[in-house]
């Protein structure tokens, strides 16, 4: 791992009169794969969206490679190499897989051909799927096909807002398995997850996010362990 | 002199033909049929209107008035019968078909002199027009914080979940088409009354045009909005006038460009500039104002039972021969993998949905096509959904006041002439919406747009507004979607705890260890089917079970948390016998 390939300084989003992320500064070394945890409310979407340029920040810089990219909208961010796989899914529901699979690949025209391919041999479900309207998909496959759509546009760093939500366990399982390899090949990865020691297990640094600020960050295995996260979030076991 | 009392009526008659296009919007409809229905109104009244009072002491003007009003109501009733089951775009369009058809009948008959037009009496003054404004609007103001009023307001934000909170749906948009047909007829022949002429060209598109736009302009989420959209359109050109702006091609430019001012910046239209104070965002915490409510079945009184039960979407099995059985006071959970069926099945067991084959009962109701989903809402079944159905510009209380529809009262005739009983029964209503916000921990949010809340407070809320109907049944589709471990926790705190309270209870839910923790049985869907059912701790070494829906890595962890959960279970049993906890203290 080597420097930051994104860094967040001061972040602060707000809605209306409500300040749904003050004063949030982290980074994420290149290659790793960071995880954001805590309560309902507390800012970890927002921050998601700010950096992906969904949402405008109020205050603060975002870099990505160096760059300040604080006001990039989204498309430009995914043009850039950073992409998310949004809360919800958000597949195009009456689009058929492939359709959605290829939309992914709006910035990577050369390449799209390929990387579909290629996410077909790694996500067969979809393959059989491919004529399928989106929408009839289940909740597993669904998530399955945001994911790829995501990789279809060749992230650098892919944020990932919730991708346990609403799945039954067993596919849980293979989500994170999918997550993991996605990150040995060498993609960074900012994970949002409130599945938080699942989340902080595969990770190689946490952050807990409170009311809007970080209140706690360090090595995962660290925060594992840490009594106060045990007891605000992971609850015991 | 004569051309300002003839500008102050026309600002009242142009507020009049704008309420007819706010009580459907109110509703979250689209009609475009105001403009004929008026016309009707102003041509069948000159059929029947005579020329001295009738009987001696009834104005001819009040005669016509009536008279269109009831032409107004009655056409729309008939118009609506066969449109109202259209939405949207598709609504306005019948819609505006049906004024153009209007019109073109009645240049085509000879009773109302074709394109020529009828003259009428020089009836209506300001005096008159303000006077009808004034009562239409008191109607609309007296409206909104009625039952009715959040019944509209319901409609608009979310049909399905108005359903589900026993609203019907059917009826209520055609109440708001009915209405607006009332004031059309009203506009009809207040204008003809006025202006001593009517011709079927006047009211064209174009019209039904500056209708929709006075009232979207004037907005739609206040009652005043009409009035001031009215104020706005009709005086404008006016103003542009006394400032000499004489030039042709001008003054429609200056109109229009403050037209998308105000549509663009001024979210909620003028009178969203209107500063007010909410009545809705107070809760009312004291325990002597909540209304007295009916006591549940007896613990064990079967709610839901279910033989066979199937659906099947074209040649696609949702769900698969299913029998169920749920008690009074009874935690059921449902588990299984995605596309399993859990969602169809709840959807049947609520009326969303009727199924292929077999027989079920839900709370005395059979389960037939003819069951609706309202219906079963007023016989008690609450729900909440998968995907978060909220009233979403609507406050965190005012979307529970909504749960409340069932076991409240109307209030708008009553709240007409303000009746202090109205009143007291709203202060009830809020009293009950207050006491399930903090149920849920959700009492500091009263005030908040249900759509700015987090997603775990929107499933709360959602669950707030469930119990905000008193019900018998309760089903919670993924409740804790979106929570993390200790926030699950609270929540299965909450769900055993209205389980003792008597409620029966139907879970679906992908938490394992909180189904664990909270069901007295567990049914487990695989493919559609029953693959087990039984006791939770025997459920979670069940090897089906394992191999279908749990993973085969569960089986290490498993064993601890089954430990865990059968303590739990027998804590809470314990409990539960010795000092029966009220349910906040438990919290």
């Amino acid at each position: 791992m080597s420097g930051p390939i994104l860094s967040i300084e001061g972040l602060q989003v707000n809605y209306g009169h409500v300040d749904a992320v003050r004063n949030v500064s982290f980074e994420v070394p290149t290659g790793s794969l960071v995880t954001l945890v805590g309560a309902n409310g507390a800012g970890k979407t927002s921050v998601l969206n700010a950096v992906s340029g969904l949402i405008r920040p109020r205050r603060g810089t975002i870099r990505f490679k160096g760059e300040d990219v604080t006001r990039w909208p989204a498309h430009r961010m995914v043009k850039a190499g950073l992409v998310q796989v949004p809360e919800g899914r958000e597949i195009l529901a009456t689009l058929t897989v492939a359709e959605n699979l290829m939309l992914g690949g709006w910035h990577r025209r050369s390449t799209l051909a390929t990387n579909v391919e290629r996410m077909y041999e790694r996500f067969p479900v979809l393959d059989e799927r491919r004529k399928l309207q989106a929408g009839s998909l289940s909740g597993g496959e669904q998530q399955m096909l945001a994911i790829a759509r995501a990789l279809i546009a060749e992230p650098e760093v892919l944020l990932l807002d919730e991708p346990s939500m609403g799945l039954a366990p067993k596919i849980v399982d293979e989500v994170f398995a999918v997550i993991e390899e996605i990150r040995s090949a060498g993609t960074t990865v900012v994970l949002v997850e409130q599945n938080a020691r699942r989340g902080l297990a595969a990770a190689d640094f946490g952050y807990v996010l409170e009311t809007g600020e970080i209140t706690h960050s360090g090595v995962a295995t660290a925060l594992l362990a840490d009594e106060r996260v045990i007891e605000a979030y992971l609850g015991l076991e | 002199m004569f051309e300002y009392t003839s500008l102050i009526t026309l600002i009242a008659l142009a507020a009049i033909l704008a309420y007819s296009f706010y009580a459907v919007l109110l509703a979250g409809q689209l009609s475009l049929a105001q403009l004929g229905l008026a016309s009707l109104a102003v041509f069948t009244s000159s059929l029947v209107v005579p020329d001295d009072p009738l009987f001696g002491f009834i104005p001819p003007l009040v005669v016509g008035i009536v008279f269109g009003m009831l032409v107004g109501m009655i056409a729309a009733f008939i118009l609506g019968l066969p449109l109202m089951r259209l939405r949207g775009v598709f609504l306005a369009i019948a819609t505006l078909a049906f004024a153009e058809m209007v019109r073109i009948f009645l240049i085509n008959q000879s009773w109302t002199n074709g394109a020529q037009g009828l003259s009428y009496p020089k009836l209506v003054g300001p005096g008159i027009a303000w006077s009808a404004l004034v009562i239409v609007a008191f109607g609309f103001w007296r409206l909104s914080g009625s039952r009715l009023g959040r019944a509209f307001d319901a409609i608009r934000e979310d049909e399905l979940a108005a359903t589900s909170m026993g609203i019907n749906v059917a009826r209520h948009r055609m109440l708001s088409f009915v209405i607006a047909g009332a004031i059309s007829g009203l506009y009809g022949v207040l204008l003809g009354y006025f202006t001593r002429f009517a011709d079927p060209n006047e009211f064209s598109f174009t019209a039904a045009v500056d209708g929709l736009v006075t009232a979207v302009v004037g907005g739609v989420v206040f009652f005043i909005g009409p009035v001031l959209g009215g104020l706005f359109l009709t005086v404008l050109p006016e103003l542009q006038r006394t400032f000499g702006v004489e030039a042709s091609w001008i003054r429609p430019l200056i109109s229009g460009v403050l037209l998308l001012v105000v549509i663009l910046f001024i979210p909620g239209g003028l009178a969203g500039l209107i500063p007010r104070r909410k009545s809705a965002s107070k809760l009312i915490t004291d325990p002597t104002l909540m209304p007295s409510l009916p006591g549940l079945p007896k613990r064990g009184t079967p709610l839901v039972s279910l033989r066979g039960l199937s659906k099947s979407y074209g040649g696609v099995t949702a769900v698969r021969v299913v029998d169920l059985d749920l008690g009074a006071g009874e935690v059921l959970g449902l588990i299984g993998p995605n596309g399993a069926g859990k969602t169809t099945l709840v959807n049947m067991v609520t009326g969303l949905t009727f199924q292929s084959a077999g027989t079920g009962e839900v709370l005395g109701n059979a389960l037939t096509g003819r069951t609706k989903a309202h219906a079963l809402a007023q016989a008690g079944v609450a729900r909440t959904f998968q995907q978060i159905k909220l009233f979403g510009r609507l406050s965190a209380l005012e979307n529970v006041l909504v749960g409340s529809y069932r076991i409240s009262r109307g209030t708008l005739l009553r709240r007409l002439i303000f009746l202090p009983s109205a009143r007291r029964d709203e202060r009830q209503t809020v009293a009950m919406a207050s006491a399930q916000l903090a149920r849920v921990g959700l009492a500091d949010k009263a005030a908040t747009p249900a759509g700015d809340l987090s997603y775990g407070d929107q499933r709360r809320l959602e669950i707030a507004r469930a119990l905000a109907a008193h019900p018998t049944l309760l089903v919670l589709d993924e409740p804790a979607a979106g929570m993390n471990r200790v926030e699950a926790g609270r929540l299965a705190a909450l769900i055993r705890s209205l389980g003792t309270d008597g409620i029966g209870i139907l879970v679906i839910e992908h938490n394992v260890r909180m189904m664990l923790e909270t069901c007295d049985r567990i049914i487990v869907l695989n493919f559609g089917e029953v693959i087990a059912s039984g006791a939770p701790a025997d459920i979670a070494r069940d090897p089906a079970v394992l191999e279908a829906y749990l993973g085969s890595d569960a089986t290490a962890s498993d064993e601890a948390v089954t430990r865990l959960a059968v303590q739990d279970l027998t804590a809470t049993a314990r409990l539960a016998e010795t000092s029966r906890p009220r349910p906040e203290e438990k919290q």
